[in-house]
Protein backbone atom coordinates (compact mmCIF):
# COMPACT_ATOMS: atom_id res chain seq x y z
CA UNK A 1 0.00 0.00 0.00
CA UNK A 2 1.40 3.37 -0.70
CA UNK A 3 2.41 5.93 1.75
CA UNK A 4 -0.31 8.24 2.91
CA UNK A 5 0.53 11.74 2.28
CA UNK A 6 -0.26 13.21 5.81
CA UNK A 7 -0.72 10.97 8.75
CA UNK A 8 -1.87 11.98 12.18
CA UNK A 9 -0.77 9.53 14.96
CA UNK A 10 -2.21 9.58 18.37
CA UNK A 11 -2.50 13.69 18.65
CA UNK A 12 -3.59 14.80 22.11
CA UNK A 13 -3.55 18.74 22.21
CA UNK A 14 -4.46 20.22 25.75
CA UNK A 15 -4.81 23.32 26.73
CA UNK A 16 -4.19 23.49 30.75
CA UNK A 17 -6.84 20.92 32.00
CA UNK A 18 -8.97 20.89 28.63
CA UNK A 19 -8.58 18.00 26.17
CA UNK A 20 -9.11 19.54 22.80
CA UNK A 21 -7.56 16.72 20.81
CA UNK A 22 -8.03 13.33 22.16
CA UNK A 23 -5.61 11.01 20.84
CA UNK A 24 -6.85 11.35 17.35
CA UNK A 25 -5.42 9.03 14.28
CA UNK A 26 -6.48 10.72 10.86
CA UNK A 27 -4.78 10.06 7.12
CA UNK A 28 -4.46 11.52 4.05
CA UNK A 29 -3.55 9.86 0.94
CA UNK A 30 -2.45 10.97 -2.54
CA UNK A 31 -5.06 12.79 -4.42
CA UNK A 32 -7.85 12.53 -1.88
CA UNK A 33 -10.05 15.30 -0.70
CA UNK A 34 -10.31 14.13 2.92
CA UNK A 35 -13.45 16.26 4.78
CA UNK A 36 -13.25 17.03 8.15
CA UNK A 37 -16.47 18.00 10.07
CA UNK A 38 -18.10 18.45 13.87
CA UNK A 39 -19.61 20.92 15.64
CA UNK A 40 -18.00 23.78 17.27
CA UNK A 41 -15.53 23.30 19.60
CA UNK A 42 -15.00 19.92 18.18
CA UNK A 43 -11.28 20.68 17.67
CA UNK A 44 -11.16 21.43 13.95
CA UNK A 45 -8.76 24.60 13.77
CA UNK A 46 -6.68 23.02 16.70
CA UNK A 47 -5.61 20.38 14.53
CA UNK A 48 -5.07 22.59 11.62
CA UNK A 49 -2.97 24.44 14.00
CA UNK A 50 -1.16 21.14 15.51
CA UNK A 51 0.06 19.98 12.01
CA UNK A 52 1.12 23.05 10.87
CA UNK A 53 3.10 23.49 14.19
CA UNK A 54 1.32 26.33 15.27
CA UNK A 55 0.52 23.94 18.11
CA UNK A 56 3.06 21.64 19.61
CA UNK A 57 0.66 18.45 20.14
CA UNK A 58 1.43 17.01 23.91
CA UNK A 59 1.07 13.56 22.70
CA UNK A 60 1.16 12.28 18.96
CA UNK A 61 3.46 11.97 15.50
CA UNK A 62 2.60 14.08 12.17
CA UNK A 63 3.54 12.34 9.66
CA UNK A 64 4.37 13.92 6.15
CA UNK A 65 4.74 11.22 3.19
CA UNK A 66 5.72 8.53 5.73
CA UNK A 67 8.63 11.62 7.66
CA UNK A 68 8.03 12.60 10.64
CA UNK A 69 7.31 16.54 10.62
CA UNK A 70 6.41 17.10 14.83
CA UNK A 71 8.88 19.70 16.16
CA UNK A 72 9.98 21.88 12.88
CA UNK A 73 8.94 24.84 12.86
CA UNK A 74 5.88 26.15 10.76
CA UNK A 75 8.48 28.41 8.19
CA UNK A 76 9.83 24.54 7.63
CA UNK A 77 6.56 22.80 7.49
CA UNK A 78 5.62 24.58 5.26
CA UNK A 79 8.63 24.42 3.05
CA UNK A 80 8.00 20.44 3.42
CA UNK A 81 4.87 20.51 1.79
CA UNK A 82 2.11 21.69 3.59
CA UNK A 83 0.01 24.81 2.99
CA UNK A 84 -2.76 25.91 4.58
CA UNK A 85 -5.73 29.08 4.28
CA UNK A 86 -7.64 30.98 6.98
CA UNK A 87 -11.13 31.03 8.67
CA UNK A 88 -10.70 34.60 8.57
CA UNK A 89 -8.64 34.84 5.42
CA UNK A 90 -5.22 36.55 5.46
CA UNK A 91 -4.11 37.57 2.64
CA UNK A 92 -1.48 41.23 2.86
CA UNK A 93 -4.02 43.94 2.02
CA UNK A 94 -1.34 46.40 0.66
CA UNK A 95 0.20 43.71 -1.90
CA UNK A 96 -0.97 43.12 -5.12
CA UNK A 97 -2.68 39.91 -5.86
CA UNK A 98 0.07 38.67 -7.94
CA UNK A 99 2.52 39.99 -4.96
CA UNK A 100 0.66 38.13 -2.12
CA UNK A 101 0.89 34.80 -4.49
CA UNK A 102 4.57 35.91 -4.80
CA UNK A 103 5.94 35.35 -1.33
CA UNK A 104 4.28 32.33 -0.94
CA UNK A 105 5.62 31.08 -4.44
CA UNK A 106 9.58 32.32 -3.23
CA UNK A 107 9.52 31.50 -0.04
CA UNK A 108 7.29 28.60 0.20
CA UNK A 109 9.81 26.06 -0.82
CA UNK A 110 9.60 25.39 -4.45
CA UNK A 111 12.90 26.44 -6.81
CA UNK A 112 13.58 29.94 -6.61
CA UNK A 113 13.94 29.61 -10.40
CA UNK A 114 9.78 28.31 -11.09
CA UNK A 115 8.48 31.41 -9.01
CA UNK A 116 7.24 33.32 -11.23
CA UNK A 117 5.77 30.44 -13.45
CA UNK A 118 4.13 29.07 -10.27
CA UNK A 119 2.85 31.96 -9.44
CA UNK A 120 0.89 32.42 -12.75
CA UNK A 121 -0.10 29.22 -13.21
CA UNK A 122 -1.64 29.60 -9.50
CA UNK A 123 -3.28 32.78 -10.49
CA UNK A 124 -4.76 31.10 -13.60
CA UNK A 125 -5.97 27.82 -11.63
CA UNK A 126 -8.53 29.86 -9.07
CA UNK A 127 -9.31 32.28 -11.92
CA UNK A 128 -7.63 35.45 -10.54
CA UNK A 129 -5.66 35.92 -13.55
CA UNK A 130 -7.61 38.88 -14.56
CA UNK A 131 -6.98 40.67 -11.38
CA UNK A 132 -3.30 39.89 -10.79
CA UNK A 133 -2.51 43.48 -10.44
CA UNK A 134 -5.20 44.46 -8.30
CA UNK A 135 -4.35 45.83 -4.33
CA UNK A 136 -6.04 43.18 -2.33
CA UNK A 137 -7.70 45.60 -0.11
CA UNK A 138 -10.26 46.45 -2.87
CA UNK A 139 -11.26 42.65 -3.69
CA UNK A 140 -14.12 40.76 -2.54
CA UNK A 141 -14.33 38.36 0.10
CA UNK A 142 -14.41 35.73 -2.25
CA UNK A 143 -11.35 37.04 -4.36
CA UNK A 144 -9.63 36.88 -0.66
CA UNK A 145 -10.29 33.44 -0.48
CA UNK A 146 -9.65 32.19 -4.00
CA UNK A 147 -6.39 34.52 -3.57
CA UNK A 148 -5.08 32.44 -0.54
CA UNK A 149 -6.02 29.40 -2.09
CA UNK A 150 -3.46 30.49 -4.83
CA UNK A 151 -0.92 31.19 -2.48
CA UNK A 152 -0.85 27.70 -0.99
CA UNK A 153 -0.94 26.55 -4.65
CA UNK A 154 1.85 28.32 -5.35
CA UNK A 155 4.37 27.21 -2.49
CA UNK A 156 3.63 23.84 -4.52
CA UNK A 157 2.94 22.05 -1.78
CA UNK A 158 1.77 18.29 -1.10
CA UNK A 159 -1.12 18.67 0.52
CA UNK A 160 -3.48 21.54 1.52
CA UNK A 161 -5.72 22.00 4.57
CA UNK A 162 -8.32 23.98 3.65
CA UNK A 163 -9.70 25.98 6.72
CA UNK A 164 -13.79 26.55 6.09
CA UNK A 165 -12.76 27.73 2.79
CA UNK A 166 -16.93 28.53 1.85
CA UNK A 167 -17.28 31.08 4.99
CA UNK A 168 -19.37 33.48 4.37
CA UNK A 169 -19.77 33.03 0.28
CA UNK A 170 -23.09 32.76 -1.81
CA UNK A 171 -24.68 29.96 -3.75
CA UNK A 172 -22.86 30.69 -6.88
CA UNK A 173 -19.32 31.53 -4.91
CA UNK A 174 -19.32 27.96 -3.14
CA UNK A 175 -19.77 26.70 -6.50
CA UNK A 176 -16.96 28.09 -7.81
CA UNK A 177 -14.53 27.41 -4.97
CA UNK A 178 -15.82 23.56 -5.21
CA UNK A 179 -14.30 23.42 -8.86
CA UNK A 180 -11.18 25.37 -7.69
CA UNK A 181 -10.63 22.58 -4.97
CA UNK A 182 -11.62 20.06 -7.87
CA UNK A 183 -8.76 21.55 -10.13
CA UNK A 184 -6.43 21.71 -7.38
CA UNK A 185 -6.36 18.09 -6.96
CA UNK A 186 -7.37 16.94 -10.67
CA UNK A 187 -4.68 18.73 -12.26
CA UNK A 188 -2.18 19.29 -9.66
CA UNK A 189 -2.55 15.82 -7.99
CA UNK A 190 -2.86 17.64 -4.67
CA UNK A 191 -4.44 16.24 -1.32
CA UNK A 192 -6.40 18.13 0.62
CA UNK A 193 -7.43 17.95 3.98
CA UNK A 194 -10.61 20.13 4.08
CA UNK A 195 -12.19 21.65 7.43
CA UNK A 196 -16.34 22.81 6.60
CA UNK A 197 -19.29 24.04 8.32
CA UNK A 198 -20.96 23.64 4.80
CA UNK A 199 -21.45 20.05 4.95
CA UNK A 200 -23.84 19.46 2.19
CA UNK A 201 -20.29 20.60 -0.21
CA UNK A 202 -18.39 18.08 2.31
CA UNK A 203 -20.65 15.25 1.01
CA UNK A 204 -20.27 16.03 -2.70
CA UNK A 205 -17.00 16.60 -3.01
CA UNK A 206 -15.00 14.60 -0.55
CA UNK A 207 -13.58 11.31 -1.04
CA UNK A 208 -13.67 10.51 2.74
CA UNK A 209 -15.24 12.65 5.31
CA UNK A 210 -13.50 12.51 9.13
CA UNK A 211 -15.50 13.68 12.18
CA UNK A 212 -14.73 15.53 15.56
CA UNK A 213 -16.78 15.62 18.29
CA UNK A 214 -15.39 17.06 21.39
CA UNK A 215 -11.93 16.58 20.45
CA UNK A 216 -12.72 12.49 19.71
CA UNK A 217 -13.16 11.03 16.42
CA UNK A 218 -16.37 9.31 16.21
CA UNK A 219 -16.27 8.46 12.16
CA UNK A 220 -14.10 8.16 9.79
CA UNK A 221 -15.79 6.89 6.43
CA UNK A 222 -17.25 7.54 2.86
CA UNK A 223 -20.17 10.29 3.11
CA UNK A 224 -22.23 8.05 2.56
CA UNK A 225 -21.17 6.01 5.54
CA UNK A 226 -20.79 8.95 7.56
CA UNK A 227 -24.64 10.55 7.17
CA UNK A 228 -26.10 7.03 8.19
CA UNK A 229 -23.43 6.72 11.44
CA UNK A 230 -25.44 6.80 14.96
CA UNK A 231 -22.43 8.36 16.42
CA UNK A 232 -22.48 11.50 13.92
CA UNK A 233 -26.37 12.07 13.66
CA UNK A 234 -26.03 12.20 17.79
CA UNK A 235 -23.29 14.55 17.74
CA UNK A 236 -25.13 16.91 15.31
CA UNK A 237 -28.75 16.53 16.51
CA UNK A 238 -28.55 15.06 19.83
CA UNK A 239 -29.24 12.33 21.61
CA UNK A 240 -33.45 10.55 20.21
CA UNK A 241 -35.24 11.06 23.26
CA UNK A 242 -36.77 7.62 23.33
CA UNK B 1 4.80 90.28 20.19
CA UNK B 2 3.74 90.43 16.67
CA UNK B 3 5.69 93.70 16.01
CA UNK B 4 8.97 91.21 15.84
CA UNK B 5 7.85 88.76 13.13
CA UNK B 6 8.31 88.84 9.45
CA UNK B 7 8.32 86.88 6.56
CA UNK B 8 11.94 85.68 6.69
CA UNK B 9 11.82 84.76 10.67
CA UNK B 10 8.62 82.45 10.11
CA UNK B 11 10.38 81.05 6.68
CA UNK B 12 13.33 80.37 9.21
CA UNK B 13 11.78 78.25 12.35
CA UNK B 14 9.63 76.19 9.64
CA UNK B 15 13.15 75.59 7.96
CA UNK B 16 14.20 74.79 11.34
CA UNK B 17 11.69 72.52 11.94
CA UNK B 18 11.72 70.59 8.94
CA UNK B 19 15.51 70.28 9.48
CA UNK B 20 15.85 68.47 12.60
CA UNK B 21 11.74 66.76 12.33
CA UNK B 22 13.62 64.70 9.48
CA UNK B 23 16.06 63.26 11.76
CA UNK B 24 13.12 62.67 14.48
CA UNK B 25 11.37 61.06 11.21
CA UNK B 26 14.13 58.63 10.21
CA UNK B 27 14.31 57.13 13.99
CA UNK B 28 10.88 56.89 13.47
CA UNK B 29 11.00 54.63 10.39
CA UNK B 30 13.15 52.46 11.83
CA UNK B 31 10.93 51.93 15.17
CA UNK B 32 8.27 51.50 12.34
CA UNK B 33 9.94 48.34 10.73
CA UNK B 34 11.09 46.79 14.06
CA UNK B 35 7.51 47.33 15.58
CA UNK B 36 6.78 45.42 12.27
CA UNK B 37 8.02 42.31 12.65
CA UNK B 38 8.63 42.17 16.06
CA UNK B 39 5.41 43.58 18.05
CA UNK B 40 7.73 45.97 20.08
CA UNK B 41 8.55 49.71 20.85
CA UNK B 42 11.88 49.44 20.16
CA UNK B 43 12.86 51.91 22.72
CA UNK B 44 16.66 52.09 22.47
CA UNK B 45 16.30 53.24 19.21
CA UNK B 46 17.61 57.01 20.06
CA UNK B 47 20.15 55.61 22.40
CA UNK B 48 21.31 53.66 19.29
CA UNK B 49 21.23 57.09 17.18
CA UNK B 50 23.51 58.80 19.67
CA UNK B 51 25.72 56.02 19.80
CA UNK B 52 26.36 55.93 16.34
CA UNK B 53 26.91 59.82 16.55
CA UNK B 54 29.46 59.20 19.33
CA UNK B 55 30.96 56.74 16.64
CA UNK B 56 31.09 59.12 14.10
CA UNK B 57 32.71 61.81 16.70
CA UNK B 58 35.31 59.72 17.32
CA UNK B 59 35.89 58.98 13.72
CA UNK B 60 36.32 62.37 13.36
CA UNK B 61 38.56 63.08 15.92
CA UNK B 62 41.06 60.41 15.91
CA UNK B 63 41.12 59.70 12.58
CA UNK B 64 40.17 63.05 10.75
CA UNK B 65 37.41 61.07 8.86
CA UNK B 66 35.13 63.47 7.50
CA UNK B 67 31.59 62.65 9.10
CA UNK B 68 29.59 62.44 6.09
CA UNK B 69 32.11 60.49 4.65
CA UNK B 70 32.14 57.98 8.07
CA UNK B 71 28.77 57.36 6.88
CA UNK B 72 29.91 54.78 4.33
CA UNK B 73 31.48 53.03 7.45
CA UNK B 74 28.50 53.67 10.01
CA UNK B 75 25.82 52.22 8.27
CA UNK B 76 27.44 49.12 7.34
CA UNK B 77 28.52 48.72 10.71
CA UNK B 78 25.21 49.41 12.13
CA UNK B 79 23.71 47.19 9.31
CA UNK B 80 25.75 44.49 11.16
CA UNK B 81 25.67 45.05 14.93
CA UNK B 82 21.63 45.59 14.43
CA UNK B 83 21.26 41.73 12.90
CA UNK B 84 24.46 40.71 15.50
CA UNK B 85 21.79 42.49 18.42
CA UNK B 86 19.13 40.32 17.22
CA UNK B 87 21.04 37.38 16.87
CA UNK B 88 21.56 37.36 20.46
CA UNK B 89 19.65 39.51 22.45
CA UNK B 90 16.06 38.94 20.70
CA UNK B 91 15.74 35.88 18.88
CA UNK B 92 14.75 33.67 22.02
CA UNK B 93 12.25 36.51 23.15
CA UNK B 94 10.71 37.02 19.82
CA UNK B 95 9.45 33.35 19.52
CA UNK B 96 7.29 33.85 22.69
CA UNK B 97 3.96 35.40 22.36
CA UNK B 98 4.38 37.54 25.39
CA UNK B 99 5.87 40.87 23.77
CA UNK B 100 7.23 42.17 27.14
CA UNK B 101 10.08 40.04 27.28
CA UNK B 102 11.36 41.91 24.11
CA UNK B 103 10.47 45.21 25.23
CA UNK B 104 12.46 44.91 28.85
CA UNK B 105 15.32 43.83 26.77
CA UNK B 106 15.08 46.86 24.55
CA UNK B 107 14.55 48.83 27.64
CA UNK B 108 18.10 47.04 29.84
CA UNK B 109 19.89 48.00 26.12
CA UNK B 110 19.24 51.37 26.24
CA UNK B 111 20.48 51.68 29.65
CA UNK B 112 23.53 49.08 29.21
CA UNK B 113 24.78 51.41 25.93
CA UNK B 114 23.88 54.64 27.50
CA UNK B 115 26.19 53.66 30.82
CA UNK B 116 28.95 52.15 28.28
CA UNK B 117 28.99 55.86 26.34
CA UNK B 118 29.06 57.88 29.48
CA UNK B 119 31.87 55.65 30.46
CA UNK B 120 34.02 55.95 27.32
CA UNK B 121 33.11 59.34 26.31
CA UNK B 122 32.20 60.59 29.88
CA UNK B 123 28.58 62.00 29.83
CA UNK B 124 29.61 65.81 28.94
CA UNK B 125 27.97 67.37 25.53
CA UNK B 126 29.79 66.71 22.53
CA UNK B 127 29.85 67.90 18.94
CA UNK B 128 31.87 68.16 16.00
CA UNK B 129 32.93 71.14 14.33
CA UNK B 130 34.05 71.10 11.04
CA UNK B 131 35.29 73.81 8.68
CA UNK B 132 31.62 73.88 7.07
CA UNK B 133 29.85 73.54 10.44
CA UNK B 134 29.15 77.58 10.63
CA UNK B 135 28.39 77.93 6.91
CA UNK B 136 25.03 78.43 5.49
CA UNK B 137 23.37 79.84 2.36
CA UNK B 138 20.36 82.74 1.63
CA UNK B 139 17.14 81.16 0.54
CA UNK B 140 14.62 84.26 0.30
CA UNK B 141 16.72 86.38 2.61
CA UNK B 142 16.86 83.59 5.17
CA UNK B 143 19.72 82.30 6.04
CA UNK B 144 20.16 78.04 5.85
CA UNK B 145 22.55 75.94 7.39
CA UNK B 146 24.38 73.29 5.05
CA UNK B 147 25.10 70.93 7.57
CA UNK B 148 21.33 70.48 8.95
CA UNK B 149 20.51 70.43 4.95
CA UNK B 150 22.66 67.78 3.88
CA UNK B 151 21.58 66.36 7.54
CA UNK B 152 17.57 66.84 5.12
CA UNK B 153 19.27 64.91 2.70
CA UNK B 154 20.24 62.00 4.34
CA UNK B 155 16.96 61.84 6.32
CA UNK B 156 15.05 61.68 2.63
CA UNK B 157 17.46 59.32 0.67
CA UNK B 158 17.51 57.03 3.92
CA UNK B 159 13.75 56.71 3.70
CA UNK B 160 13.95 56.70 -0.31
CA UNK B 161 15.86 53.52 0.06
CA UNK B 162 13.67 51.53 2.78
CA UNK B 163 10.68 52.28 0.70
CA UNK B 164 12.16 50.79 -2.69
CA UNK B 165 13.38 47.96 -0.48
CA UNK B 166 9.97 47.05 1.05
CA UNK B 167 7.91 47.94 -2.66
CA UNK B 168 10.60 46.01 -5.18
CA UNK B 169 12.77 43.08 -3.00
CA UNK B 170 11.36 39.79 -2.45
CA UNK B 171 13.14 40.45 0.86
CA UNK B 172 11.15 43.71 1.39
CA UNK B 173 8.16 41.87 0.53
CA UNK B 174 8.38 38.93 2.77
CA UNK B 175 9.25 42.05 5.67
CA UNK B 176 5.86 43.81 4.55
CA UNK B 177 4.22 40.62 4.58
CA UNK B 178 5.48 39.38 8.11
CA UNK B 179 4.87 42.91 9.38
CA UNK B 180 0.87 42.56 8.37
CA UNK B 181 0.46 39.34 9.26
CA UNK B 182 3.40 37.13 11.35
CA UNK B 183 1.81 33.90 11.71
CA UNK B 184 0.01 33.45 7.97
CA UNK B 185 4.01 34.54 6.61
CA UNK B 186 5.39 31.84 8.52
CA UNK B 187 2.71 29.43 7.06
CA UNK B 188 3.72 30.20 3.80
CA UNK B 189 7.88 29.76 4.06
CA UNK B 190 8.94 32.77 5.81
CA UNK B 191 11.61 32.30 8.29
CA UNK B 192 10.44 34.94 11.88
CA UNK B 193 13.92 35.19 12.52
CA UNK B 194 15.36 36.25 9.60
CA UNK B 195 12.52 38.76 9.13
CA UNK B 196 13.01 40.10 12.15
CA UNK B 197 17.02 40.07 11.43
CA UNK B 198 16.49 42.09 8.84
CA UNK B 199 14.13 44.87 10.60
CA UNK B 200 16.85 45.29 12.98
CA UNK B 201 19.50 45.39 10.43
CA UNK B 202 17.52 48.30 8.85
CA UNK B 203 16.52 49.88 11.64
CA UNK B 204 20.11 50.27 13.05
CA UNK B 205 21.62 50.98 9.61
CA UNK B 206 18.89 54.17 9.97
CA UNK B 207 20.27 55.04 13.29
CA UNK B 208 23.58 54.99 12.11
CA UNK B 209 22.18 57.85 9.05
CA UNK B 210 20.50 59.74 11.93
CA UNK B 211 23.62 59.39 13.76
CA UNK B 212 25.68 60.99 11.31
CA UNK B 213 23.43 64.05 10.76
CA UNK B 214 22.89 64.40 14.70
CA UNK B 215 26.47 64.50 14.86
CA UNK B 216 27.04 67.02 12.77
CA UNK B 217 24.26 69.43 13.32
CA UNK B 218 23.52 69.18 17.08
CA UNK B 219 25.00 68.35 20.46
CA UNK B 220 24.41 65.16 21.98
CA UNK B 221 24.82 63.53 25.68
CA UNK B 222 24.81 60.01 26.63
CA UNK B 223 21.48 60.53 27.84
CA UNK B 224 19.73 62.32 25.06
CA UNK B 225 18.79 59.17 23.42
CA UNK B 226 16.03 58.18 25.57
CA UNK B 227 13.85 61.58 24.87
CA UNK B 228 15.08 61.16 20.93
CA UNK B 229 13.03 58.06 21.04
CA UNK B 230 9.88 58.76 22.57
CA UNK B 231 10.14 61.70 19.83
CA UNK B 232 10.19 58.97 17.15
CA UNK B 233 7.71 57.42 18.80
CA UNK B 234 5.63 60.43 18.89
CA UNK B 235 6.22 61.17 15.09
CA UNK B 236 5.35 57.38 14.65
CA UNK B 237 1.84 58.03 15.82
CA UNK B 238 1.66 61.18 13.98
CA UNK B 239 2.76 58.79 10.78
CA UNK B 240 0.41 55.84 11.70
CA UNK B 241 2.05 52.84 12.42
CA UNK B 242 3.42 50.73 9.82
CA UNK B 243 3.86 53.60 6.85
CA UNK B 244 7.07 54.24 6.28
CA UNK B 245 6.53 57.49 4.58
CA UNK B 246 4.09 58.61 6.98
CA UNK B 247 6.64 58.23 9.62
CA UNK B 248 8.90 60.39 8.09
CA UNK B 249 6.55 62.91 7.68
CA UNK B 250 5.31 62.55 11.36
CA UNK B 251 8.62 63.34 11.91
CA UNK B 252 8.72 66.49 9.73
CA UNK B 253 5.58 67.39 11.34
CA UNK B 254 6.72 67.27 15.01
CA UNK B 255 10.03 68.88 14.46
CA UNK B 256 7.71 71.65 13.20
CA UNK B 257 5.08 71.67 16.08
CA UNK B 258 8.37 72.31 18.27
CA UNK B 259 10.17 74.74 16.37
CA UNK B 260 6.75 76.77 15.92
CA UNK B 261 5.93 76.34 19.79
CA UNK B 262 9.04 77.22 21.24
CA UNK B 263 9.40 80.06 19.40
CA UNK B 264 5.18 81.89 20.00
CA UNK B 265 5.12 79.93 23.47
CA UNK B 266 8.18 79.43 24.67
CA UNK B 267 10.60 76.70 24.61
CA UNK B 268 9.36 75.21 28.14
CA UNK B 269 6.09 73.92 26.79
CA UNK B 270 7.43 73.07 23.40
CA UNK B 271 7.98 69.16 24.20
CA UNK B 272 4.50 69.42 26.60
CA UNK B 273 2.75 70.52 23.34
CA UNK B 274 4.33 67.31 21.41
CA UNK B 275 3.44 65.20 23.83
CA UNK B 276 -0.34 66.39 24.32
CA UNK B 277 -0.50 66.16 20.47
CA UNK B 278 0.72 63.16 20.74
CA UNK B 279 -2.46 61.94 22.90
CA UNK B 280 -4.88 63.48 20.97
CA UNK B 281 -3.63 61.77 17.67
CA UNK B 282 -3.95 58.80 19.65
CA UNK B 283 -7.29 59.47 20.80
CA UNK B 284 -9.27 60.65 17.42
CA UNK B 285 -6.68 59.64 15.00
CA UNK B 286 -5.06 56.43 15.90
CA UNK B 287 -4.47 54.87 12.22
CA UNK B 288 -2.04 58.60 11.86
CA UNK B 289 -2.62 61.93 9.60
CA UNK B 290 -1.56 60.26 6.89
CA UNK B 291 -3.87 57.26 6.16
CA UNK B 292 -6.25 57.44 3.49
CA UNK B 293 -8.68 54.42 5.00
CA UNK B 294 -8.52 52.96 7.97
CA UNK B 295 -7.88 49.51 7.87
CA UNK B 296 -9.78 47.29 10.65
CA UNK B 297 -8.37 43.63 9.13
Amino acid sequence: MPEPVLKLERITKRFGGLTVLSSVDLQVDANQIVGLIGPNGAGKSTLFNVVTALYRPEEGIVFLDGKRITGAPPHRICRLGVARTFQLVRTYLTMTARENVMVAAVYGGGAMADAGRACDEALELVGLAASRDLITEHMTLSARRLLEMARALASRPRVILLDEPMAGLNASEIEEMIQVIRRARDERGLSVLWVEHKVDAIMRVCDRVVVLDHGVKISDGTPAETIVNPKVIEAYLGEPSS
Amino acid sequence: MLDILSVRLVVEIFINGVLFGAMYGVAAVGLSLIFGTMRIIFIAQGTIIVLAAYVVYWLFNTFGLDPYLSLVVVAPLAFATGATTYRFLFRKAAAMADKNTSLLIAVGLMFLVQNVISFVWTPNPKSIITSYTAVGFEVFGSRISVTRSISLVIALAATAAVVLFLRRTLVGKAVRAASENMQAAMLMGIDPHRVNAIAFAIGFALAGAAGVALATTYPFDPYYGFSFALKALIALALGGIGNVVGALLGGILLGLIESFSSFFISAGWADAIAYAVFLLVLMFRPEGLFATSFKKA
